[in-house]
């Protein structure tokens, strides 16, 4: 049976110029755009092409969906969205933005806790944190994907296999629809923290991380805080999943917007590049003191462990990448795409390759993206016959190695230091029980309540 | 003189796009990107084909609401002005100033 898909062919040019491109500004050759309705008609294109670039929003700023004379199959068009009240799981098609999805579920009630801009196929692509860290990535919320491989084979997965679509960037083939699970809507508050000393930031921020009913720690530096509107100093926005914050309904939502959208606070004074390393909570203080050192303003989720610094210099950018990757940041928003495929180091590159020969052993999927199959020094995989067990069983034995050697090397630079250890081991998931020791509560209410709602509180009770 | 002013308008829109592009654009909010979901339409792509010098009827899809910036529906209020000058107009456009003329209303009904 033959498809009739909407294409847009050569003849518009100019129309195809606005596919050659994404958020990342670099540029590339769509071949034809084709717009799909349904799963069959993607596995129509995938299945009749031999170059293919799925594109959700074009929101990458890593070129993760600019075509080199590919096939772009456009999925804004799968665009369903059906919830289910009893398990509470919403199904998606890929082409929905989050803030279509997220205004249709809040007028039932519910939310869907990753906050950002681009489609759910994009997000789910790029493996996407939410902008409120404490909920994580966008795999902690997916109970079953449907997928389309380089093969033009329709797959479904569950949570044990996400991870051979999510966080691939499209490499394996197109996310069709998934099955996400959301969350009540809860009224939400924010208060914020402001100091001219950033240890006091850091104690802070700690102390806030063990709190459960903080959502997101937001920090701001001077500059960037002076751009937004606050005085110059540094900066926590932080978000409450109750009233507990100072600031409440319309000043929330006008607030929670100004965050959500802050880069185009600094693009307009020129800071037109950012990255996105992830570290350590420990380590987030020495990059901070280096960012301010080199005068770089920067943004960051102290819950995620994700610091934005912005650019206007190419020459300070390259430097500082370069102390990203001494301090081992690995890329934690942003993805890899094309811009940053140096940074996938040997192992990665040798398990992605062998999950992409699996799906895609025509490598017809987003090709240039995330790894070089052909440019990759990591062993001639496509010389071996192409073996699913074998390929599973190479990919369980590498990683059990690598852990081995992690350990190993673990144990060797910590003996005799295992409050470093303990220590780290807060920093990558906070515990969040109620009987959290050392909380300073004073310092606390110095946030929840600040000055003004005590001289409310006074005159409240005169 | 619609020469000059046509010139002094492209150069106008040209800057602004650039700048546009620079900043990043909201694609999320235009209203009409979401019910006609492809890239030509989106607020993005709008300034990528004018970027390109290409000033077509489609410039004439957009609602002007400044959902994507009010700076960069200014720009598209030029980048039409220049469709004007250039005498790329709908039926509909100029059937409305036909009857403002005749009846002071775009309607064309006489009171």
């Amino acid at each position: 049976m033959v498809m009739k898909l909407r294409r847009l062919k050569m003849m518009d040019n100019s129309k195809m110029k606005c596919y050659n491109t994404d958020r990342s500004g670099m540029f590339g050759q769509a071949s034809e755009i084709v717009f799909p309705k349904n799963v069959e008609e993607v596995k129509n294109a995938v299945f009749n092409s031999q170059n293919v670039v799925p594109r959700g929003l074009g929101s990458s700023l890593v070129g993760g969906c600019v075509p080199s004379n590919s096939l772009v199959i456009d999925m804004k068009g799968m665009n369903e969205i059906n919830f289910d009240f009893k398990s509470r799981i919403v199904h998606v098609g890929a082409g929905v933005t989050i803030t279509e999805l997220n205004e249709r579920l809040r007028s039932i009630g519910y939310e869907f806790p990753i906050f950002g801009e681009g489609t759910i196929g994009g997000m789910i692509a790029t493996n996407y944190p939410s902008l409120m860290g404490i909920y994580g990535n966008i795999e902690d919320w997916i109970e079953e994907l449907e997928f389309v491989n380089g093969r033009g084979e329709i797959l479904k997965f569950t949570k044990s296999d996400i991870g051979e679509v999510c966080g691939l960037e499209g490499s394996t083939g197109i996310i069709t629809s998934a099955r996400l699970n959301v969350i009540s809507l809860v009224q939400k508050s924010a208060s914020i923290f402001q100091s001219l000393d950033l240890e006091e930031i850091f104690v802070m921020a700690k102390r806030l991380r063990l709190e459960k009913s903080v959502i997101m720690l937001r920090l701001y530096s001077p500059y960037f805080s002076k751009l937004l509107g606050f005085p110059e100093k540094y900066h926590i926005i932080i978000f409450f999943d109750n009233n507990h914050g100072k600031i409440r309904g319309n000043d929330y939502l006008k607030l929670f917007e100004k965050i959500r959208k802050d880069y185009y606070f600094m693009h307009q004074e020129g800071y037109k590049d950012s990255e996105d390393p992830k570290f350590l909570l420990e380590k987030i203080r020495e990059f901070i003191l280096l960012l301010d050192k080199f005068n770089i303003p920067y943004c960051g989720d102290l819950n995620l462990g994700i610091i934005f610094p912005y650019f206007n210099n190419s020459l300070k950018m390259n430097e500082i990448i370069k102390i990203i990757e001494r301090m081992n940041g690995v890329p934690g928003k942003y993805g890899i795409g094309i811009k940053r495929k140096d940074r996938v180091d040997g192992l990665q590159k040798k398990i992605i390759r062998r999950i992409k020969l699996r799906h895609d052993p025509f490598l017809k999927m987003n090709r240039g993206k995330l790894i070089d199959i052909e440019d990759s020094n990591t062993g001639d995989v496509s010389s071996e016959p192409i073996n699913a067990r074998n390929i599973k069983e190479n990919i369980k034995e590498n990683i059990k190695e690598n852990i081995k050697e992690n350990i190993k090397e673990n144990i060797k630079e910590n003996i005799g230091k295992v409050t470093i250890n303990d220590n780290l081991d807060r920093a990558d998931k906070p515990s969040r029980s109620d009987n959290s020791p050392n909380i300073d509560r004073s310092l606390m209410d110095k946030i929840i309540f600040n000055k003004d709602s005590k001289e409310e509180d006074e005159n409240d009770s005169n | 003189m619609t020469r000059t002013e046509e010139f002094n308008l492209m150069e106008e829109v040209k800057e602004e796009v650039k700048n546009a592009l620079r900043r990043g654009i909201d694609n999320e909010g235009s209203a009409i990107f979401r019910i006609l979901r492809m890239d030509q339409y989106s607020p993005r792509g709008r300034a990528i084909i004018l970027d390109g010098g290409h000033y077509g009827k489609e410039l004439y899809d957009c609602n002007l609401s400044g959902c994507c910036g009010e700076d960069f529906a200014r720009t598209l209020q030029k980048a039409r002005q220049i469709l004007v000058l250039k005498g790329i107009e709908l039926d509909s456009n100029k059937e409305m100033i036909k009857n403002l003329k005749k009846t002071g209303n775009i309607y064309g009904i006489r009171e």
